[in-house]
């Protein structure tokens, strides 16, 4: 009977987890990291562009020649488009992610979400992605890093608001990962490559970091709707308004 | 000694089958996850005739009064680019599809069209500021299999707007998964309340259809001005 009760106590036993002390350890250290969250862009730490960037004379020019007013995709309510979107970020962007998918929202004053999707289930990057604004990326981990390779991305959007361009050929390669210190707490940095022969003599290289901001809330752009207002709205209010008051119309 | 270990063993074992036990009465939780698009067959619309209250009727016929004529393609919003408001977000039956991905703490309803984020809160409410927004805030918890989500913050519409609402508005959704003869369906029963322009809530049945095999685009409203505006910019893309 005692020998019994033993097995029985030795079988309940075995159906609990063996807790590997060495396998734990492991697992903090090269586990893919838990993004999920809102993150606030710290940009008193964004590395600074380097003044003399390494660009071929044809994105050179068109830098000399930029002209904010008539080719900044956002003076028009477009999108930043990827890697504006992190590299120029003010607000907070937030991460969705499932062991399939990575999701990055960011919600700048314009149209619309500006909606990352990478997928993380080791589907292969097209050779030729249709170019989009957010491009088309493919993340898979390397320990607790994740590489984000995108590709596909618009030639007319920009990387800089002082004009610095990319070709259809742009490639971004991203790493992020969490770091936790002293002066800044949790934090994600965003080591970002851009890859372009075309505009680039050699890939350009800087680092964007995200603080933790779990009570940040991404807002409703605005831009439309006061170009909306502002352009079309207010003018069809006084057309409509000046004949109901007795004035005439202009 | 043997009948104290015994009776650890059966103490043990009752313990570890409890969470099982207390677990099979529960409903399980369907998960909305994927890409759905509005079925119009299936769907309910808004009432022709709205209900609304004596005072919001004489202020829209006094707005009308004052700014018509209204020209429609000059002057809706939406065509306009500004980008849709709750409720209908989820009333409003469009060709494009929204997605839904589903967290422990969080489901996330992404849409095509204008490329819209909205967040249904499953815990805790959020922290954070309490301003208005197109999506409101929304939390949701459970009642058997279907999820019930209120949302309250919404953005108010002006009274001369096609579908006018106040702060006092709110609505609660019922969102349950129905397996049926074409395929898996997510039903949202919409209950729309806004005393200050309805005298009696508005109840709007959608029905999704899944779509498995879809992924969502990219949707830039203003693209074509862009792309106009572009090819008379004199700040030529050098690749073009």
């Amino acid at each position: 009977m005692r020998i019994k009760a033993w097995i029985m106590v030795a079988a309940l036993v075995s159906f609990h987890p063996v807790h590997d002390v060495n396998a734990q350890e492991a697992a903090r250290t090269t586990a893919p990291a838990n993004f999920a969250g809102t993150w606030l862009p710290d940009a008193r730490r964004a590395d600074a562009w380097p003044k003399d960037l390494p660009l071929a004379p044809v994105a050179r020019r068109f830098m000399q020649d930029f002209d904010p007013d008539a080719s900044d995709p956002t003076t028009f309510c477009m999108p930043m488009g990827t890697p504006r979107n992190m590299l120029q970020t003010a607000y907070p962007l937030e991460i969705v992610q499932t062991p399939q998918r990575l999701v990055i929202v960011l919600q700048p004053n314009l149209a619309n979400a500006e909606v990352r999707r990478i997928p993380l289930d080791g589907r292969e990057l097209p050779a030729a992605p249709d170019p989009s604004w957010y491009g088309t990326s493919r993340g898979r981990w390397e320990g607790a890093t994740l590489r984000i390779e995108t590709s596909g991305l618009r030639e007319d959007a920009i990387i800089s608001e002082n004009g610095l361009p990319h070709s259809g050929q742009l490639r971004v390669i991203e790493r992020l990962r969490i770091v936790n210190d002293g002066a800044h707490g949790k934090v994600l940095i965003d080591d970002i490559e851009l890859h372009d022969p075309q505009a680039y003599l050699e890939p350009l290289r800087t680092r964007r970091y995200f603080s933790w901001a779990p009570n940040a809330r991404l807002h409703d752009g605005t831009c439309v709707e006061a170009l909306w207002i502002d352009k079309l709205w207010r003018d069809r209010l006084q057309e409509h308004a000046q004949p109901a008051h007795g004035e005439s119309p202009r | 000694m043997n009948r104290y270990l015994s009776a650890l063993a059966v103490a043990t074992i009752c313990m570890a089958q409890m969470p099982l036990v207390l677990s099979a009465g529960k409903q399980p939780r369907p998960d909305f996850s994927g890409v759905w698009f509005p079925d119009p067959k299936a769907s309910g619309r808004w009432p022709t005739e709205r209900p609304f209250t004596p005072a919001m009727a004489a202020a829209r016929a006094l707005w009308t009064r004052t700014y018509t004529p209204i020209d429609l393609t000059r002057d809706d919003e939406n065509i306009s680019c500004v980008p849709y408001t709750l409720p209908y977000v989820m009333t409003t039956i469009t060709q494009y599809p929204f997605e839904i991905i589903s967290t422990p703490e969080r489901i996330y309803l992404l849409t095509e069209v204008f490329g819209q984020v909205r967040r249904i809160d499953l815990g805790a409410t959020q922290q954070g500021d309490q301003l208005p927004s197109r999506m409101g805030l929304s939390h949701g918890h459970w009642e058997g299999s279907e999820l019930v989500v209120e949302t309250t913050h919404l953005l108010p519409l002006h009274v001369g707007h096609r579908f006018p609402s106040s702060r006092a508005q709110s609505m609660v959704e019922r969102f349950s998964l129905v397996e049926g003869g074409t395929g898996k369906q997510l039903r949202v029963r919409v209950t729309v309340r806004d005393p200050l322009v309805y005298t009696q809530p508005i109840v709007v049945q959608m029905t999704y259809k899944a779509a498995p095999d879809v992924e969502l685009g990219e949707y830039i409203c203003g693209q074509d001005l862009w792309d106009q505006h572009m090819d008379g910019s004199s700040s030529k893309i050098p690749w073009r």
